[in-house]
């Protein structure tokens, strides 16, 4: 699976998508992220090894608690992937634009000749 | 904005029939639909009516690459909406509405095949917000 496959079903799951918007506040550590969530913290260790996996968050090594901290740059791919859709069906919709123009500027095609 | 969607409005100059014309009919198609940068195509099918089947073809600049865009349309509402799926699973809908004698069109585009409500209604939009405010805070 590529990268950006991965970092999509990483995102497909509501609870990930909580802890990423947690994390977007600053680096946390497992139990502070646990705590909101009616969940073990196995449950949520398990979550955050998804999301690792992904290139979305990365984890302190040293530090006995190891914190969780918000990769950017992944999600900065999305979005740049996004815009590239975006982009894509501007430029579709400057050609349809342009191809009602001809077609009004052509008379007497549409049944209303005189 | 809802996960792994865009939407796109333009107000378009030209009567609404006509708008809502040029999205079905393979003769209009074959003019504004090609993917741009060169490519082009060379011929579009489009039976549309809910239910109907599409078919728009696609041809590369260097005229070695080649595929069909290829699905159903799932609503058609004259004047007013429609709603496809491709055959890769996404779905897409144009609504078509009157703007100080224009033509209003809104379009959005989902870009993975939707696997529940539940992920359309958890969009990450927010995590981009949230994360927009983060990248913010730290260039400051």
């Amino acid at each position: 699976m590529d990268r950006l496959s991965e970092t999509f079903q990483a995102l497909a799951d509501p609870t990930r998508r909580a802890i990423l918007a947690r994390l977007t506040l600053g680096e946390t550590s497992v139990n502070e992220l646990a705590e909101p969530f009616a969940m073990s913290l196995p449950a949520v260790s398990k979550h955050l090894k998804v999301l690792e996996r992904a290139g979305l968050i990365s984890r302190s090594r040293d530090a006995q608690y190891r914190p969780c901290k918000l990769e950017a740059q992944t999600l900065e791919s999305v979005d740049e992937w996004l815009g590239e859709y975006r982009r894509f069906w501007e430029a579709r919709f400057d050609r349809l634009d342009t191809y009602l123009k001809k077609l009004q500027r052509k008379p007497a095609r549409r049944g209303k000749a005189k | 904005m809802t996960a792994r969607t865009i939407t796109i409005t333009r107000l378009f100059d030209a009567p609404r029939a006509l708008v809502f014309e040029c999205w079905l009919k393979p003769e209009h198609l074959v003019q504004w639909y090609s993917a741009g940068d060169g490519w082009t195509t060379p011929y579009a099918e489009s039976d549309g009516r809910t239910g109907g089947r599409f078919k728009i073809g696609f041809a590369g600049p260097d005229g070695k690459v080649a595929f069909d865009f290829t699905g159903t349309y799932d609503e058609v509402t004259p004047l007013e909406r429609i709603a496809l799926t491709a055959d890769d699973g996404r779905p897409m809908h144009a609504e078509f509405s009157d703007q100080d004698g224009k033509t209003l069109v809104t379009f959005t585009l989902t870009l993975e095949p939707t696997h529940s409500e539940e992920q359309q209604r958890h969009g990450w939009s927010n995590i981009l917000a949230n994360l927009g405010k983060y990248l913010d805070s730290k260039n400051k």
